[in-house]
Formats: structure tokens, C-alpha cells, sequence
């Protein structure tokens, strides 16, 4: 690789599987959007009391 | 009584979408949950999107690439970047989960389509615009793709002309005329009802259901 042109990118470390390439950096951003999906169905949504 | 092209517009709009339905002031009891608000979270990080990138048109790269406060305001649009995406798709899977689509509401799900297709290339593009040795590496690699697909020759990603124009102006454009459609859908359909049961006593669902099942 000396002398090739290097990406000006570094996302670093990537779990690669065929055409899939995911970074630290999109598998956090993945489980942060699941995480928050949950909460979004969990939690109870604040209502007022208007008989 | 005689019609003429703005009366007749007029009744169309009352028709398919009165006052009450654009600007409601109550929503289903069903609509009780976090999951309903992915998609103004959407329209807010986009609200966000078009101010700071309308101070960076404004200022410009020698001022967002060296000073504090344009670097102050490249990043907060970046960071709305994240978050329209990220909300973006919430709303998308929450849609997907309970089939909103369903009851004539085809079209809000289509366009909602078309506007994460148009995101997409409105953020190639701004990765384009930055005018830096990223966006050189970006157009660089990126025209090879293009070029696979024939589009090059239209969609020239190396020039910087046509794509700092894309995005600053053409494609936030088509965002919003897009959105303004979706929401109007949105009003004019009301909430999808959730797939258990009619609620009783509301005829506009149970309307609804006839119609559709
Ligand atoms: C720029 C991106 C988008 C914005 C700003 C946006 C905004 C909204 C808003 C504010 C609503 C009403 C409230 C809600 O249910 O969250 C809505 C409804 C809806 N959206 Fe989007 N949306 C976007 C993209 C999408 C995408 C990618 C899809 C799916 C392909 C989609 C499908 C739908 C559907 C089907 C509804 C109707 C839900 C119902 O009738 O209950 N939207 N959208």
C-alpha cells in the first residue's frame, strides 16, 4: 500500500461481511436508534386528565 | 350558480381538507405514545438544517473553515444532519411497524419514500460542499459509481458548481415541497388507527375500516 493514495476518512476499525461495512462509530449510532425506538414504545406518554 | 377555477378550487379544498383537519386541536385517544412524535422531531432537525445552512451560504467556506463561530455553526449543521437521519428513520420503522399505509394512506407512505431518496442525495451533495480534501475524496471516488450508472453524465459530482447549487438550493427546495404534500396527506387522512379494533364511537374510524377491510 506505500505510495497509495490514503482516504482522508478514518472511521477506523469496521466489521466487514460481504458487501457490509459498519465502524464503531455506525454500530453505536444502530444500538443508540434501537435503544431510543424502545423507550419511545415503553415509556407512558404524559396525558392530561380532561374528563 | 356559475363555477369559475377558484371557486371550484376553493370547494375542492374544503371538501378534502377543512380547518378542522388541517389545524386540529384534539387527536385520537390512540395516538398516546413517543412513537407519534419521530416525524416533527424530523421537521425540526430539518428547520434547524435550513437556518444554520443558510448562515453558512451566507458567510461562506473562508469563514466556516477558520473561524470559531463559523466552525460554531458548520457543526451544528452537521450535527442536525445526524439527528433529521436519525429521527428520520425511527419514523420510518415506526410507520413500517404498523403498516401506515394502510386505509388510502399509500401515498403519504410513497412520498415519505421519495423524501429519504432526495435526503440521501441532498447529503451527498452537502459531503460534496464542504470544500475541503473529504468532499475532493468524496467526488473523487464517488464518480466512478456514477459513471457505472450512466448518471454522470448529467450528475457530475466533480463539478462543484452543480452540486454546491443542488444543495443550497434545488434539493432543499424538493425537500420541502415534498413535505409540505406529506403533511397535508397526513392532515387529510387523519392517523393511521391502530391494527386491534375500531375504537367505538368514533365514526371516522369506524367509517374507515369498512371501507378498507
Ligand atoms: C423528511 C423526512 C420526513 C418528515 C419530516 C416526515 C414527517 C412526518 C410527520 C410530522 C408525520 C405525522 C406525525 C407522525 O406520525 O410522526 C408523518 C406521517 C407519516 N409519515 Fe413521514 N416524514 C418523513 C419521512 C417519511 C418516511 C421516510 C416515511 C416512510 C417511508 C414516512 C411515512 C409516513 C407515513 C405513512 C405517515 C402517516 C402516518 C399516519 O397516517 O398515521 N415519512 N411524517
Amino acid at each position: 500500500m506505500n505510495g497509495q493514495l490514503q482516504p482522508p476518512i478514518h472511521a477506523g476499525w469496521a466489521w466487514q461481511y460481504q458487501w457490509l461495512n459498519l465502524s464503531v462509530a455506525d454500530m453505536i449510532v444502530v444500538a443508540l436508534m434501537v435503544i431510543v425506538f424502545a423507550l419511545a414504545l415503553v415509556l407512558p406518554f404524559p396525558r392530561e386528565d380532561n374528563k | 350558480m356559475k363555477t369559475n377555477l377558484t371557486k371550484t378550487i376553493r370547494l375542492w379544498i374544503q371538501d378534502v381538507l377543512p380547518m378542522e383537519n388541517l389545524l386540529p386541536d384534539t387527536m385520537p385517544a390512540y395516538v398516546d405514545s413517543y412513537v407519534y412524535l419521530f416525524g416533527i422531531l424530523t421537521v425540526a432537525a430539518l428547520v434547524w438544517l435550513i437556518v444554520t445552512g443558510t448562515i453558512l451560504a451566507v458567510f461562506g467556506p473562508d469563514w466556516w473553515h477558520v473561524s470559531t463561530v463559523g466552525h460554531f455553526f458548520n457543526s451544528m449543521h452537521f450535527w442536525s444532519v445526524q439527528a433529521f437521519f436519525f429521527f428520520m428513520i425511527l419514523h420510518l420503522w415506526a410507520q413500517f411497524l404498523m403498516a401506515a399505509w394502510r386505509g388510502g394512506r399509500h401515498w403519504t407512505w410513497i412520498g415519505g419514500w421519495l423524501l429519504f431518496l432526495v435526503s440521501i442525495v441532498a447529503a451527498l451533495t452537502g459531503y460534496l460542499s464542504q470544500t475541503n480534501f473529504d468532499a475532493q475524496w468524496i467526488g473523487v471516488q464517488g464518480k466512478d459509481a456514477m459513471n457505472a450508472t450512466g448518471i454522470d453524465g448529467f450528475f457530475n459530482i466533480l463539478n462543484f458548481g452543480q452540486m454546491y447549487g443542488l444543495h443550497i438550493f434545488v434539493l432543499p427546495m424538493a425537500i420541502i415541497v415534498l413535505l409540505i404534500v406529506h403533511l397535508m396527506l397526513v392532515r387529510m387522512h387523519g392517523v393511521v388507527e391502530p391494527f386491534s379494533h375500531p375504537l367505538e364511537g368514533d365514526e371516522s374510524i369506524a367509517q374507515n375500516v369498512d371501507k378498507h377491510q
